[in-house]
């Protein structure tokens, strides 16, 4: 009788032998945090408030000079001042894993260590979503309701943000399915669009995240684009839009807490503790971060077919 | 003559697990929210005229200076108040489509939550849910099903029982604008004879015109008529050379 794997199975070979490597399933890790798209307004600690207000006031020749006569009285301009809140509030995430689940592990696996150094991922997508939550409430919207996004509709935002006078860089976040239909449009764009080298460009593959630019404005592709009402809320916006503040834990948070592991990773506080009585080790990521759209004016809705 | 052979019934397929029905969601959590309305976002449906526009405020700690729960989103609406927002009352009256008429009916409350996988899903009352794949891959969709008449009801609803005030000359005015640059733009392509970008064009303008119509009855000032596509006439006649060339 031959010698059959069948045979051998389960005893003298495995069903399934796992891989080494451990990888990611498909999930958007695109980030915006560290681009100039959002102003990072600092910290809220030492403050006295989890919430931060920030002055607008119109100087900077919002009120111009008046011709007057030769003797008469000049008459007294007043300031308009508006202000902003950046509410800070705190987002986590928790892992548990088992002391023998992490024995086991091969050398890379899932364990403390990766969990750990994960969170910011995890966080750079929460940033993610808070920004295109902000960006949903754009007061002036481009597009049609139930109408699929179309290069008509970027230009008209583009066409929006400049009659407004708001200053560069531009930047727009679409939801993939909006800039799917935005290339679906540019294949038929004819007379100066079809011969700029940026609209074979955006015709090309593209990933996550960074998409390219055209006309000026940088494209950023994000699956946490809000839908309501059966369409997608992207945005267009220039600079100075969106701000953000966190909180950053110090040592004087830490004094009594034990025996703990904490590292600060970027604006990440990641603690890893061990439950000795159950075996397991506690792995959390705590951020404390508000985000803010600072200037209605500053920034455009596209409201397309989802 | 017959056989003493005798086939039995099996199962090309066969499972010792058991399947468990999961009526939870997949998907992640999302936010309760309070649909508003900002004097100067309307738009154009062309059998209704112009509808107001509302815009999805999601009650989400860290964002737009919503503090934390249970009463921290109250400071961000009062912001939004005094910026001249309204904030349409999620328990008011709301119209739908019937799933068995099929008719636009009356009901009460835009505001639904659904049990999620991983947490409460909060999803206004014309979204439902289509489930994409299965198992650990499995996704939800809640814009193919979404009942956009029903909606549409709802945005007209509003304006027409005073929930929100009418649209401004000014906007009415700067949609028309934008409109008009629109319609306009592709007229250039349609003289070549490209009859599908010609029936764009015209759509555009029919469109345009019902516009027009809709801004003069809310008061805006229309000037002008849009330009329409002309085919391209004859032109000269050629040539012709003595020796027939």
């Amino acid at each position: 009788m031959a010698i059959l794997h069948a045979n051998l199975e389960p005893d003298i070979r495995l069903a399934a032998q796992l891989d080494q490597a451990l990888l990611i399933t498909l999930t958007d890790m695109a980030t915006i945090r560290n681009t100039a798209a959002v102003d990072f307004h600092g910290t809220v600690n030492g403050s006295g408030s989890d919430t931060a207000r920030l002055r607008y006031v119109s100087l900077g020749g919002a009120d111009h000079f008046e011709s007057v006569g030769e003797d008469a009285t000049a008459s007294v301009t007043a300031l308009v001042d508006t202000s902003v809140d950046i509410a800070v509030t705190r987002s986590t995430l928790r892992r548990e894993i088992g002391d023998i689940a992490t024995s086991t592990g091969f050398a890379q696996d899932v364990d403390p260590q990766t969990l750990a150094t994960d969170m910011v991922a995890s966080y750079d997508g929460y940033f993610n979503s808070l920004l295109t939550a902000a960006g949903a409430t754009a007061s002036t919207t481009v597009g049609s309701s139930g109408v699929d996004f179309s290069h008509d509709d970027f230009m008209d935002g583009l066409f929006t943000l400049e009659l407004a006078s708001v200053p560069g860089p531009y930047f727009a976040i679409l939801h993939p399915r909006q800039f799917a239909d935005w290339q679906e449009s540019l294949r038929a764009e004819g007379g100066s669009t079809q011969f700029m080298a940026a609209t074979a460009d955006i015709l090309t593959i593209k990933g996550q995240g960074f998409a390219g630019s055209h006309s000026g404005v940088d494209i950023w592709k994000m699956s946490d684009v809000t839908e309501s009402g059966g369409n997608k809320l992207g945005f267009m916006f220039g600079a100075n839009t969106f701000g953000y503040k966190v909180a950053l834990i110090n040592s004087r948070s830490m004094i009594g807490a034990g025996s703990s592991v904490a590292v600060a990773v970027d604006e990440v506080l990641v603690e890893i503790t061990r439950d000795v009585n159950r075996a397991v080790t506690n792995i959390v990521g705590n951020a404390w971060v508000g985000l803010s759209l600072k200037e209605q004016s500053r920034i455009v809705g596209i409201v397309t077919d989802a | 003559m017959s056989h003493r052979f005798t086939g039995t019934p099996i199962k090309a397929t066969s499972t010792k697990s058991q399947v468990v029905e999961d009526t939870a969601l997949p998907g992640r959590p999302t936010p309760k929210f309070v649909y508003c309305h900002n004097p100067s976002n309307w738009s154009f449906h062309t059998d209704h005229g112009f509808i107001p526009n509302v815009t999805k405020i999601q009650i989400r700690p860290g964002v737009n200076g919503c503090k934390r729960p249970p009463n921290g989103h109250i400071p961000m609406l009062s912001r939004l108040r005094s910026d001249g927002w309204i904030p349409i009352d999620e328990s008011g009256p709301i119209k739908v489509t019937d799933p068995e008429s099929g008719q636009i009916v009356d009901d009460m409350g835009y505001l639904h939550q659904w049990e999620g996988k991983r947490g409460p899903i909060y999803q206004d009352a014309w979204s439902w849910p289509t489930l994409l794949g299965a198992g650990s891959a499995a996704t939800c969709d809640w814009s193919s099903q979404f009942d956009r008449a029903g909606f549409v009801a709802w945005q007209v609803q509003l304006r027409d029982s005073g929930t929100v005030p009418p649209i401004g000359p000014g906007i009415a005015a700067r949609l028309l604008k934008v409109k008009g640059r629109r319609a306009d733009r592709r007229v250039a392509d349609g003289h070549d004879g490209n009859p599908h970008i010609q029936a764009h064009v015209n759509r555009e303008h029919a469109e345009l015109e019902a516009m027009k119509t809709a801004a003069v009855e809310a008061g805006a000032k229309v000037k002008g008529r849009a330009p329409t596509a002309k085919k391209r006439g004859p032109g000269r006649p050629k040539k012709v050379t003595t020796d027939g060339s």
